[in-house]
């Protein structure tokens, strides 16, 4: 499927690149060097950015909004995680047999860097720093669905789902307001639950005192007490 | 480095490693060693330089941080057959967290320099990192989709699994440290459905009173649900 819209890439507007592992902290002509070709493509709801098994030709960093990252088991659809700003997508598909290995497809809207592949992979060749910069990446990468595994195995869904509203804030103390970045459906879906056990686990938040309101938003009076919540063995 | 034959299996099956033939692995960790922990220790300070990353070849390492009253919020377990730490040296920059390590672990540590050293020189060794990094990342996905594919049943006995010392094959006795209902809340069920999981389980050489589950039979239980 298309995208809704399409620019071509220009260094300066877009300064939160250089936030990720990837490429922060290279030199500016390094970067455009590897970014040669790019595009800032937009998204609207519900848009493939590519499917499992296609020929993987490009890197998607994500600029804003939602990708939902999903695989097939028979007839039905897992969301293996919903991937937001900053994240890169499809990485791991140039270097073992060209085939992206999942689908990906936007939530809401999502507005992406799409980098051609080829000039990275040459560059690589002559630039080690660019190599461990893609290890670092991946090694980030598979660590956070170790992560999602152990969460799975070990962790109530009050717990997981307390997790997820952690990681809506940047901030690591004090009382915070949150919104679900998307409907709540999807959100279970991502956390491996069941709507239905989601609205369970909201109410076993409220009762350390995770208030649920109105559109989506969520008020969490004590960041500490949740992190609290989510490292305890009980739950 | 003497690592014994299960040592090196378990090495040679990280992300890392696990596409890599022997000599280019042996190249890798020619300056690796093993180190030893009778009691609990701090392995490393956030903020330290990242000199070395590890494989846990026995027990646990936590990865914490520090709360401002310096109580430790525990970010990430780190078991036996996960190496931890890569990303930071592939950063070539410090540790983003405090390590402590189990007592009775078992570690591999690699330092950084000499591996980096050899990732550089050997053309292609870079990408086919990158190789065996995607190729494990399709295992994880694979995992995650398998956990949440499950049915209430077999999410019940990966839990159960989960608890049972690893080599387990036979009958297993466990202490269940939480009680069903707090069980039933954490694998994502309403308490009708954990009865109903409970009854099913049954069936498969599982019986439970109070807290106390006893397994016929582990490895038929892990067949059941599934598990690797």
């Amino acid at each position: 499927m298309a995208p809704t819209h399409v620019t071509v890439f220009s260094r300066d507007s877009l300064p939160e690149i250089f936030l990720t592992p990837m490429f922060a902290g290279l030199a500016n002509t390094d970067v455009e060097a590897l970014l040669r070709g790019s595009r800032v493509e937009v998204f609207g709801d519900r848009q493939l950015l590519f499917s499992e098994r296609d020929e993987a030709k490009d890197l998607f960093l994500m600029l804003d909004g939602h990708v939902e990252i999903f695989i097939r088991q028979g007839r039905r659809r897992i969301v293996v995680e919903v991937a937001k700003k900053l994240s890169i997508l499809g990485e791991s598909a140039l270097f073992s047999d060209g085939r992206h290995p999942h689908w990906a497809r936007s939530v809401g809207h999502a507005k992406v860097l799409t980098i051609p592949a080829a000039p990275i992979i040459e560059a690589m060749d002559q630039n080690f720093d660019l190599a461990l910069r893609m290890l670092r990446t991946q090694s980030i990468r598979l660590r956070g669905l170790v992560e999602q595994i152990s969460r799975l195995k070990l962790k109530s869904t009050a717990q997981r789902l307390a997790g997820f509203l952690l990681g809506l804030t940047d901030k690591n103390e004090g009382p915070v307001s949150v919104r679900f970045p998307y409907d709540k459906r999807l959100a279970a879906e991502a956390l491996g639950m069941t709507a239905e056990s989601l609205s369970r686990a909201l109410t076993r938040l409220a009762m350390i005192g995770v208030d649920s309101r109105s559109e989506n938003m969520v008020f969490i009076p004590d960041l500490r007490a949740l992190q609290q919540f989510v490292s305890d063995e009980g739950g | 480095m003497a690592l014994d034959p299960v040592e090196s299996a378990i090495v040679k099956n990280t992300a890392l490693f696990a596409v890599l033939d022997d000599p280019t692995c042996a190249a890798l960790l020619d300056q690796a060693f093993v180190s030893d922990y009778a009691e609990s220790e701090l392995l490393f300070n956030k903020g330290d330089a990242a000199d070395r990353f590890f494989v846990v070849l026995a027990g646990r390492v936590h990865l914490f941080a520090l709360t401002e009253n310096g109580d430790q919020t525990i970010i990430e377990v780190i078991a036996k057959g996960e190496s931890f730490a890569e990303a930071a040296i592939f950063a070539r920059g410090d540790y983003p967290l405090n390590a402590e390590v189990i007592s009775g672990t078992r570690l591999l540590n690699i330092p950084a320099k000499p591996f980096l050293r050899r990732v550089a020189s050997q053309k292609g060794l870079a990408a086919q990192m990158l190789g065996s990094l995607a190729r494990w990342e399709r295992r994880l996905i694979n995992e995650i989709a398998d956990l949440k594919n499950r049915s209430p049943v077999q999410r019940l006995g990966l839990f159960l699994i989960a608890l049972a010392p690893p080599g387990q094959t036979n009958r297993l006795e466990l202490h269940l440290p939480l009680a069903k209902g707090n069980l039933a809340s954490r694998i994502g069920v309403t308490p009708e459905s954990f009865s109903r999981a409970l009854k099913r389980l049954e069936k498969s050489g599982v019986s439970c009173r109070g807290q106390r589950f006893i397994i016929e039979d582990v490895e038929a239980l892990r067949q059941f649900c599934g598990a690797d």
